[in-house]
């Protein structure tokens, strides 16, 4: 009797947590909302084309430090095969309460060019200092928060190519679960003869801290269960047009295609070794009829989606020609491979050409699910 | 048996534990990068200079039917921009008033909106496959079935290749008849999951984009469409509660994630530089916002205040505020001069936008930028951000849906 008891009480407490769990709602990572990483995953600088970040420190009471990093995925070659260099350059930022900045890739931030560049003492407004210490023992009292401590350097080549990932830590530069950071980046190209501007932006992809529990080594844990940050998506979803679609709007002329930019989730910072995943591509038609392809990422990757199958576009599942309607669906799951299993990220670029004209429009994907496994960053 | 049934209760008590563990509390959660019930496009436009590609797809393995609205936010007086509220007839006639304070105008009087938006719907219903994408150009719409000879050859002729291709620039499969909008359609579109009958459904399988297109540069800006996820329990019915439940309208709490009570949009300030072009060039922004509650049978839109909070990147702090009633695309000097860049002695700022007291209605919205050197634009589109935590609008955005629209097997 008393074991027949003691089952149904196990029985109902069982229940009661799988009801519970069942439906929790899982914390994924959003680029919509504010976060403790933010990633940029495309960072262009080149001979008419520049990439202006935007940082924000959405807390409106409490300044913040900031880690920032380049991941320069210029590509390197040697007897042919050209893979990216995947070298990080890595500086401090200091945000004061709810402050915006901006900067050009091909520029960087410092000096005079940071809004607040250094405080005042509050008892001696015409006193600059970058600490408090600055301030005692006289005039006394203490520095107002300014970015003292920033200095953001140009990318490091030009040309460039990569990402930018930026991390909230504390004064001493250990990672904190602060999600307070959003950002955005804007791709600006400007020719000058003839006079073209083309300007696609995107918002940079948030990876939340769960609550507490970011801790303050130098491996940051996304997802898995004892995940300090949510996790990276199971897959993405890109709807598209194919590539060499006509541009469906009356009285346009332009061709479209697209480029898909992927980068990994995992990342060794401090060894320099990469994140790799071999993406599988489930490519949906408005026929519903399915195509699927499948490439290895490894650091990075910004291609047009015709050549992520083949290097002749004409043949590409991804071609309009053989999907046979103008726009698709691609679901994309990452297979975390060597040396760094890996989860991905990314954006698109929609890209639509004229007789003289190329126009773009950058665009977040969606994300959906979580990896069952984590991925790490290695701080140095 | 008395054991058994002892074990039935207690299993019953531990479910309803369970579901109560599970009733999370109104958060707001729109999304712009997951599937949804509720697909919102803010900026619509099709008025002869512009016009916008739409993209739907079903993210499901099963086919899903939504059900959709155009919102016409046009101007009343084509050609002329929208203006502010004032007191029409009374002692108060001409002067500027305030719509949500009752009897503002005073005796025989109204407040009303200079030239208001149109504010007129159109509905239709599309459904797709499993996995299916489709998309439509709002000003031709999508009319015919692409395996007639009667589709929309246009300039889409994607036969070329080695594969060969459909004539047709509608090629799929028929997600059922999109019409086109009105000649100087400027609004917003709505799509509603539903199921075969018509009825509301919580099956978060769509997910949607925009692309906004200049016809004589082809420039083109792109966003997410905005996404509320469904929520179970879901009556069904015509009244869809958005975010927090309560009161008569929605006795049975939420049945869709709510709109957020504030929105965080960076932007540059209104005439600042552009960093790359730098000399000669400027930057403006245009903040296209729509109300969260919508009654499609009263064809009615309650007026939302928005108070915005602005800060500079030297920590200043401005403040401005806009009244509007279903629709508004506002370039951001218009709501107030303190957007502008010689006013804010800034070049980027954070916005915050929220409803004011007086007027609890959710919004969602859309920013889009303008470059500009010279006689040359370029214009690109962000979705904004949400608080991590904030809590929905309070009290719940309800969408009120005719319910004979409901009835009819989409």
């Amino acid at each position: 009797m008393g074991k027949v008891r003691w089952a149904g009480w196990t029985m109902a407490v069982a229940t009661a947590f799988v009801m519970s769990s069942g439906q929790a709602a899982r914390a994924d990572i959003a680029s919509d909302k504010p976060a403790a990483i933010v990633v940029y995953p495309d960072v262009v600088v080149q001979a008419n084309t520049d990439t202006v970040i935007r940082l924000t420190n959405t807390n409106q009471t409490t300044p913040i430090d900031v880690h920032c990093f380049y991941v320069n995925a210029n590509l390197e070659c040697a007897s042919g095969v050209c893979v990216p260099k995947c070298q990080e350059t890595d500086f401090n930022i200091v945000l004061t309460e709810g402050q915006p900045i901006e900067w050009l890739a091909s520029d960087g931030l410092a000096d005079d060019g940071l809004p607040l560049a250094f405080g005042v003492c509050q008892r001696n407004p015409f006193q600059a200092c970058g600490s408090n210490d600055d301030c005692n023992p006289r005039p006394g009292g203490n520095c107002t928060h300014s970015n003292a401590g920033t200095r953001i350097p140009p990318v490091p080549e030009n040309p460039f190519r990569g990402e930018l990932k930026c991390i909230a830590v504390d004064a001493t530069g250990a990672p904190v679960a602060r999600n307070d950071l959003k950002g955005e980046g804007l791709i600006e190209r400007f020719d000058t003869d003839p006079a073209v501007l083309d300007v696609a932006s995107y918002n940079a992809i948030g990876i939340q801290a769960v609550a507490g529990s970011a801790t303050s080594d130098n491996v940051l844990t996304l997802g898995g269960t004892a995940g300090e940050y949510n996790g990276c998506p199971n897959f993405l979803i890109l709807n598209h047009f194919f590539d060499g679609a006509a541009d469906p709007v009356p009285g346009t002329d332009n061709e479209i295609s697209t480029n898909l930019v992927l980068v990994p989730c995992s990342e060794d910072l401090l060894r320099q070794i990469p994140g790799a995943a071999v993406v599988q591509y489930l490519v949906f038609n408005e026929f519903e009829q399915r195509f699927s392809t499948s490439r290895k990422v490894t650091c990075f990757q910004d291609l047009p989606l015709c050549n992520i199958d083949t290097p002749s576009c004409g043949r590409s599942i991804f071609n309009v020609a053989v999907a046979g309607t103008l726009t698709g669906q691609t679901r994309m799951n990452a297979i975390g491979v060597a040396p760094l299993p890996s989860g991905l990220l990314g954006v698109a670029v929609e890209h639509h050409n004229g007789d003289n004209t190329d126009r773009s429009a950058a665009f977040n994907l969606h994300m959906q699910g979580s990896r069952s496994t984590a991925d790490t960053i290695t701080l140095p | 048996m008395r054991r058994q049934r002892g074990l039935i209760r207690l299993i019953g008590l531990a479910a309803l534990v369970g579901v109560a563990f599970v009733a999370r509390p109104a958060v707001a959660a729109v999304t712009t990068e997951q599937s949804a019930s509720i697909l919102i496009f803010p900026k619509v436009i099709a008025d002869g200079a512009r016009d916008t590609i739409i993209q739907i797809t079903n993210t499901s393995n099963s086919m899903r039917h939504a059900h959709c609205f155009y919102v016409n936010g046009a101007p009343t007086i084509p050609g002329q921009p929208p203006g502010g509220f004032i007191c029409k007839g009374g002692a108060l006639n001409g002067l500027s008033c305030n719509p949500r304070v009752a009897g503002i105008c005073g005796d025989n009087a109204v407040c009303e909106q200079v030239n208001p938006p149109l504010c007129t719907e159109i509905d239709f219903d599309i459904w797709l496959t499993k996995q299916q994408p489709t998309h439509w150009v709002v000003s031709t719409g999508r009319l015919y079935p692409s395996f007639e000879n009667t589709c929309r050859v246009g300039n889409c002729d994607t036969t070329s290749g080695p594969a060969g291709g459909h004539p047709c620039c509608d090629a799929g499969l028929d997600p059922g008849r999109v019409p086109p909008v009105v000649p100087g359609f400027t609004g917003e579109l709505k799509c509603i999951e539903v199921d075969a009958g018509g009825a509301p459904l919580p099956g978060n399988s769509l997910k949607g984009e925009a692309t906004l297109e200049e016809i004589a540069t082809g420039d083109v800006s792109k966003y997410n469409a905005i996404g509320l996820k469904g929520l179970n329990p879901n009556n069904m019915d015509n009244v869809l509660c958005l975010g927090h439940g309560g009161g008569a309208n929605c006795p049975g709490g939420p049945e869709y994630e709510g709109c957020p009570a504030t929105w965080i949009l960076d932007h540059n300030a209104v005439g600042a530089d552009d960093l790359v072009v730098r000399e000669g060039s400027s930057v403006g922004a245009n903040l296209t916002v729509v109300p969260c509650t919508e009654n499609f049978e009263l064809q009615s839109t309650p007026a939302v205040t928005l108070q915005f909070s602005i800060t500079n990147e030297f920590e200043q702090t401005f403040s401005a505020s806009t009244t509007l009633t279903c629709w508004a695309s506002l370039n951001l000097e218009t709501i107030n001069p303190i957007f502008q860049a010689k006013n804010l002695q800034g070049s980027v700022v954070q916005t915050r936008m929220r409803a004011a007291a007086s007027t609890p209605v959710g919004v969602t919205a859309v920013i889009e930028e303008t470059h500009t050197v010279g006689a040359v634009t370029a214009r690109s589109a962000q979705n904004g951000h949400t608080t991590l935590v904030t809590p929905s609008q309070e009290p719940a955005d309800i969408i009120t849906i005719p319910a004979e629209q409901l009835n009819s097997n989409p």
